[in-house]
């Protein structure tokens, strides 16, 4: 017997703050049997519609390109949400920060480019209990497992070095240099030097803090120490 | 590179002749607008502005203490002995770290 998440209707709240995008979400979601029970514009409020009108789901549209302020308002969210399905709606260019969004309680997400496509049946998923994630980012949900030479090569380039430069550095060949850092791309998801820096530099990503780590100036008395020194050389 | 001059005796001497050298698995990168001095194994970081960069860097490029404080002296960083007695300090620092490479000879 079919669940009524497969074909039956479901309720959402819907939290967006553009009308443009509410407009598309609401079509996609209407066309297939999923009602808009509620509409806020913040997210903060989505949790207290949820109560009023007994939604299987909320649809958070995020405009929001840093993932901190994102993952903390859906954390938030979570918290009051229940077990209510909790489906993100993110910007086409912020093509990271899925597995952020996941810890933060998300149990779908779709890119806006996708929703017309993907939305309905990714919330119709969610409120069955299951988590659905884009394809293009499944790399993200797993940890990969760096070797410590490719660690090293991914800190020589976040430091800027080129390849010939890192395999000086580490007493290797710059062929071998090549297939450390073609392995690590590939199991980064990454398909250059720039998002790979990108993606180990992002503070939202826990995998990038796993290869670097900046203490903090507490921390260190060299770091506290400089600032001290420069005042003569300014 | 000529000593300074009230640090040219006894112990201090022997400190301003010293070559000071990085581990060899820690790099140093001068960026637009600070210095990073990394740990490759661990993947720690530590940041420096330009001007306590540039002291760090030229404390571990130069042939001796004495000579880095001398560099900088020349590009604007105040008088010789003062900045030889902050290398110093910084040397102290940089070895309690564990950031040193041992020097030549030492442990014989």
């Amino acid at each position: 017997m079919p669940s009524r998440f497969s074909n039956g209707t479901l309720k959402a709240v819907l939290a967006c703050a553009d009308d443009d995008l509410r407009r598309r979400v609401e079509d996609a979601l209407v066309g297939e049997r999923i009602t808009v029970s509620a509409h806020v514009a913040a997210t903060d409020r989505a949790a207290a519609a949820l109560e009023s009108s007994g939604a299987d789901a909320i649809v958070v549209v995020s405009e929001q390109r840093t993932h901190t302020d994102r993952d903390s308002q859906l954390a938030r969210l979570r918290t009051s949400a229940g077990d209510a399905a909790i489906v993100l709606v993110a910007p086409a260019d912020t093509r990271r920060g899925v597995r952020s969004a996941v810890e933060a309680g998300v149990d779908g997400l779709v890119f806006q480019d996708d929703v017309e496509e993907r939305l309905a049946p990714t919330v119709r998923a969610a409120c069955a209990g299951q988590v659905v994630v884009p394809r293009s980012n499944r790399h993200e949900l797993g940890r990969p497992s760096l070797s410590s030479r490719e660690k090293q090569a991914l800190r020589l380039i976040v430091m800027g070095f080129s390849n010939k430069e890192i395999a000086a550095k580490l007493y290797l060949a710059e062929s071998t240099v090549k297939c450390h850092l073609s392995s690590a791309f590939a199991k980064l998801g990454v398909h250059s030097r720039n998002e790979a820096v990108d993606l180990i530099l992002d503070q939202g990503e826990e995998l990038g803090l796993g290869i670097l780590k900046m203490t903090r100036r507490t921390e260190s008395p060299l770091e506290s120490w400089a600032p001290q020194r420069a005042q003569r050389a300014r | 590179m000529r000593e300074p001059q009230s640090l040219d005796r006894g112990a201090n001497a022997e400190v301003l002749g010293r070559t000071v050298r990085l581990r060899d698995d820690l790099v140093l990168r001068s960026l637009v607008s600070e210095t990073v001095l990394m740990d490759l194994d661990t993947g720690e970081c530590y940041r420096l502005d330009p001007a306590g960069g540039r002291m760090l860097e030229a404390l571990v490029t130069s042939p001796s203490l004495g000579a880095a404080a001398g560099t900088l002296s020349e590009q604007g960083f105040g008088d010789r002995d003062e900045v030889a007695t902050d290398l110093v300090a910084l040397r102290e620092m940089l070895a309690e770290m564990g950031f040193l490479a041992p020097e030549i000879g030492e442990g014989r």
